[in-house]
């Protein structure tokens, strides 16, 4: 691709130059043309009143013959022969010619004209030279005894023609010469200043003292005071917009703790209330073992689930400092189920598992995979209520893990699809998510140099599909 | 700041060599057409003959030369070609009596005479006056005028004695009768004069005059005005007598004859185009006609007796 750079003072010049050289052409065309006309017209009357004198002696010479004075024989040939000529004109021929009989009554010829061409007034080209042929009746008044016809060498009307090219092609050249010249320096003048205004806008920089631009009751100086106006709106607008960040920040951040907070206690209190009871029915009736037992039971998953909520919070704030290790992401899938399976059956969720076989290891600390899981998997059950199925497969993908969690619940809105990964955001009542699963999932598949991608449909409903860099056993 | 443009470059290429061919190709043409200096022809074509008419001649007697006789009378002749079924043509003669006998054989239909060439060569010849020319003032009269330089000391006709002088033809009648005339009104005779010479023409005693050749010379009162702003006076003026005759011969037919006087006489010099006409036509047939008859001419007769009786 060839670029041709065109600067602002680059298209002035071009067209400046195309316009005047448009206008020179047609100038210089006309003016030549003129100039071509008065030098043929100055040597056709030349030419006129050469043939003019011409005629007078054979004009005496045919009154002489009417009267009936005596003429030499020769008379008519040696008067074309002796015709007085014009210093600055060569004959080349000349005949004199009687216009009724169409006889040539008298003739004289250079070598190379010996056949002249018909009589009449014109310049043309003959053999390898200019003519010049003019004509004039031999008469008086509107008696005509004859036409002399005399033809002159045209070489010094070509001659004038081509030195007035010369002068008109140079004068031309020059005019547009200077005129440009002339352009150039008016629009290096105007461009400069538009540099200077350009490279004051490129080096726009609000939170520095601006340079001062240009000034001027012109164009020029009427832009550089309107950028400079520019230049004071933005810095308002800039520390307006300050403001409002900082306000709208404080907003999220209270509405976000509301959130959390409200969810984390419900999510606690709940666990709590149970355990209060298990431990109240226990010391209400220490003996019965049964009891106790199914109560110890209930303690322990209303633990477990006190555990799970703060181990969300703790990945929300990534205050974990685990150490890194090689876990199996189909490990993880079955620890995670463990955890759910009371969930699970409570709701009578049908759990697919189609797991790959040989599949690397992934390279995290200990939990992240589990939490990842877990807030898919809840997610999924959660999505599809009584008599749902969940798929849970994995699988390689050239070096990279794939897990997919599936479920055939209602989908996700379009409305909502746009927030399911930003913190706190949740379609779940109060007390039943903390909005931060997605959030938390997405920020350690990211973490771990992943990607996460989404698809839900509508009533069908809805696949996580997450891929992980795996290393091999 | 720089902004750039991009072309495919294909079309590049191919602007800039169209652009190139059409470059050449326009300056090529350009000189071609700026160093061709041929004109449109303008071919001489054969002259129109306008009529078929029978042509007719016109006889003038050599008073001036043929060129200055051709001048004033061609216009005539268109004239006369156009209100006449005849095309008219000059016909010119080395002398006064050359142009009489063609009249008498018929060679020419018509001609205009000098006023003693018709009187004494009248009879001979069959000739008939038919018709004259008016004067600018309408008199039916007409004279000749002594002229000289502006710078002369010749006043009057006494003065022309020991001086050289110039006269028209013998056979005109200025010719004629002026050095009698002179003789009678100052009895200077041609020996007491420095040189008296006739030649040709009324213009060209007019010219001699001018040109110093000759202290003074006569010519027709009409020659006389033209020169007079080219440095000549009039110092003496003869007395009148008639215009010249247009003079017919018994060969002459009648149609022609009567087309004539018809077409002469039906000129309205107080019609402006027609003075436009006139005014290209011979000075002395410049002011329109009348219709002659011998009678008119007895005064020549009676000069020309006494010119025999003291010849």
């Amino acid at each position: 691709m060839i670029k041709l750079p065109i600067t602002f003072r680059g298209q002035l010049m071009a067209m400046f130059s195309l316009l005047l050289t448009c206008v020179m052409t047609i100038s210089t065309f006309l003016v030549f043309g003129e100039m071509k006309n008065m030098v043929i017209s100055k040597h056709i009357e030349i030419a006129k009143k050469e043939v003019r004198i011409g005629t007078i002696p054979l004009l005496d010479g045919m009154l002489l013959k009417e009267i009936g004075k005596p003429l030499p024989q020769d008379y008519f040939d040696r008067t074309l022969k002796n015709l007085r000529s014009d210093p600055s004109l060569k004959t080349l021929y000349a005949y004199f010619l009687d216009p009724v009989e169409s006889t040539v009554l008298a003739f004289n010829a250079e070598p190379d004209w010996t056949n002249p061409p018909l009589p009449g007034n014109r310049i043309f080209y003959h053999g390898n030279e200019w003519a010049l042929q003019v004509m004039d009746d031999v008469s008086i008044s509107t008696k005509s005894w004859g036409k002399l016809v005399l033809g002159f060498d045209a070489t010094p009307i070509l001659r004038e023609v081509r030195q007035a090219l010369i002068l008109v092609l140079s004068v031309g050249l020059i005019v547009i010469s200077v005129t440009l010249i002339a352009i150039n320096g008016i629009a290096k003048r105007l461009t400069s200043r538009l540099n200077v205004i350009s490279k004051a806008v490129d080096n726009f920089d609000l939170d520095s003292k601006p340079d001062t631009l240009l000034e001027g009751q012109d164009e020029i100086g009427r832009l550089a005071a309107h950028i400079n106006d520019l230049r004071e709106r933005l810095l308002r607008s800039k520390s307006e917009l300050r403001r409002s960040e900082r306000h709208v920040s404080q907003a999220e951040k209270l509405a976000a703790i509301g959130r959390l907070a409200a969810g984390v206690a419900h999510e606690i209190n709940n666990p709590l209330t149970g355990i209060r009871h298990a431990i109240a029915n226990i010391l209400s009736d220490p003996e019965n073992a049964e009891d106790r037992d199914e109560y110890l039971n209930l303690i322990d998953e209303a633990l477990k689930k006190i555990e799970l909520v703060i181990r969300k919070l703790l990945g929300f704030s990534r205050k974990k400092g685990d150490d890194l290790s090689q876990i199996s992401i189909n490990d993880a899938i079955q620890t995670t189920l463990q955890l759910l399976d009371y969930s699970i059956k409570s709701k009578n969720v049908h759990v697919h598992l189609e797991l790959g076989k040989n599949l690397p290891n992934i390279v995290c600390g200990p939990h992240l995979l589990d939490e990842i899981t877990m807030n898919l998997i809840i997610n999924a059950v959660d999505a599809v209520g009584k008599n749902g199925h969940v798929t849970c497969s994995t699988g390689l993908v050239g070096e990279d893990i794939i897990l997919e969690i599936k479920d055939d619940g209602h989908g996700i809105s379009s409305r909502d699809e746009p927030f399911i990964f930003e913190p706190f955001f949740t379609t779940k009542s109060v007390g039943e998510g903390t909005g931060l699963g997605l959030y938390v999932t997405r920020e350690i598949v990211q973490g771990l140099g992943g990607k996460i991608d989404m698809s839900t449909e509508k009533e069908k409903g809805t696949k996580f599909t997450i891929s992980l860099p795996g290393i091999n056993p | 700041m720089k902004s750039a443009v991009q072309f495919k470059p294909i079309f590049n290429k191919t602007l800039s060599l169209l652009g190139l061919f059409l470059l050449v190709i326009g300056v090529w043409r350009s000189f071609d057409w700026a160093l061709d200096i041929s004109t449109s022809d303008t071919i001489y074509q054969q002259p129109y003959i306008s009529s078929n008419k029978p042509v007719r001649y016109f006889g003038v007697v050599s008073r001036y030369t043929p060129r200055e006789i051709y001048r004033g009378y061609q216009p005539i002749m268109d004239y006369l070609s156009d209100h006449t079924p005849f095309h008219f043509e000059l016909k010119l003669s080395e002398s006064y009596e050359g142009t009489v006998h063609q009249l008498a054989i018929g060679e020419i239909a018509i001609a205009s005479l000098g006023s003693f060439i018709y009187v004494t060569m009248k009879d001979e010849n069959n000739l008939e006056v038919i018709l004259k020319p008016l004067t600018y003032n309408g008199k039916k009269v007409y004279t000749s005028m002594f002229i000289t330089q502006d710078s002369s000391s010749i006043r009057q006709l006494t003065d022309l004695k020991g001086k050289s002088i110039v006269f028209p033809s013998k056979e005109s009648l200025t010719g004629q009768w002026m050095p009698h005339l002179i003789f009678q009104e100052t009895n200077i005779t041609p020996e007491k004069l420095k040189k008296m010479t006739f030649v040709s023409h009324h213009t060209t005693v007019a010219e001699k005059v001018l040109k110093g050749d000759y202290d003074a010379g006569v010519v027709k009162a009409v020659v006389a005005q033209t020169y007079l702003e080219s440095g000549l006076r009039i110092f003496h003026t003869a007395p009148p007598r008639p215009t010249i005759p247009l003079v017919v011969s018994a060969l002459t037919d009648s149609l022609t004859r009567q087309s004539i006087m018809n077409a002469f006489l039906a000129i309205d010099t107080e019609d402006n185009a027609t003075r436009e006409m006139l005014s290209n036509w011979d000075e002395e047939l410049s002011n329109g006609f009348q219709k002659a008859t011998d009678s008119d001419y007895d005064i020549i007769r009676d000069i020309v007796d006494s010119l025999r009786d003291h010849p």
